[in-house]
């Protein structure tokens, strides 16, 4: 039974895991052109890091270990309008790639139900091993 | 032809149930592990509502860890049932044993 919950646990981490890189994409998406953030300079594209739990008995979970800044420098856009332009007209505009930022959205959707799935199975297999005492 | 006493024969069918090795097993033990079980399904039962609570509350939990409680819950509800189920049809057919 123990290794039953296992599994469940483990997929539950999963979609932990999916649901924090969901939520670390919808900022970087809100924040495409955001040109203030609290340590100066235009927003940082975030992304999640995980890492791997040893669970016992050959079982691997997963975890967020933190949300680190992207190592882009920032994309400078000529804009002299802008408030925030420096003195030859560019903006430095957050390192976000929007089509980028959405395939990192359905990769992230895609796992979650990826792991749902997995729940459903585990659930199913346990629901036949209970068959078996019926009848 | 020789003709057995009932008390012969039922001391034979004794023998054949093995009924004095079962002796040897620790007294009460089937009891309390149906015991244990239905603690940790009590348990689990406690942490879905838990859960569920606070889903329910707005606190920070994830509807999938909720869920997934509920399910849990679930499994080792239906398992326990199904045990308890399978030792009472065992002790019914038992009591219809006509000896």
């Amino acid at each position: 039974m123990s290794t039953l919950f296992s599994a469940l646990k483990v997929s539950a981490q999963g979609m932990t895991a999916q649901r924090a890189r969901l939520n670390v994409t919808s900022s970087n998406i809100a924040n495409i052109q955001t040109t203030r953030s609290a340590d100066g300079g235009p927003y940082r594209r975030q992304d999640p890091v995980f890492r791997t739990v040893d669970m016992g008995d050959g079982v691997a979970g997963v975890e967020v270990e933190s949300i680190e800044s992207d190592q882009n420098e920032p994309r400078n856009v000529y804009d002299p309008g802008h408030p925030d332009a420096n003195a030859d007209g560019y903006v430095a505009m957050p390192n976000i790639n929007l089509v980028e930022e959405m395939v990192n959205m359905i990769t992230a959707q895609r796992a979650y139900e990826a792991n749902a799935s997995v729940v459903d199975t585990t659930k199913k297999m346990a629901r036949s091993a209970l068959g078996i005492g019926e009848g | 032809m020789v003709i057995k006493g009932v008390e012969q024969a039922v001391g034979a069918l004794k023998g054949n149930l093995a009924l004095d090795g079962a002796k040897d097993a620790p007294e009460g033990a089937f009891a309390e592990r149906l015991e244990m079980a239905l603690e940790s399904t009590n348990e689990l039962q406690m942490d879905a509502n838990a859960a569920a609570d606070a889903l329910a509350a707005g606190a920070p939990v994830s509807l999938h860890d909720t869920m997934i409680a509920v399910e849990k819950a679930d499994i080792s509800m239906r398992l326990f049932v199904s045990v308890t189920r399978k030792a009472l049809e065992a002790y019914q057919e038992m009591m219809r044993m006509q000896l």
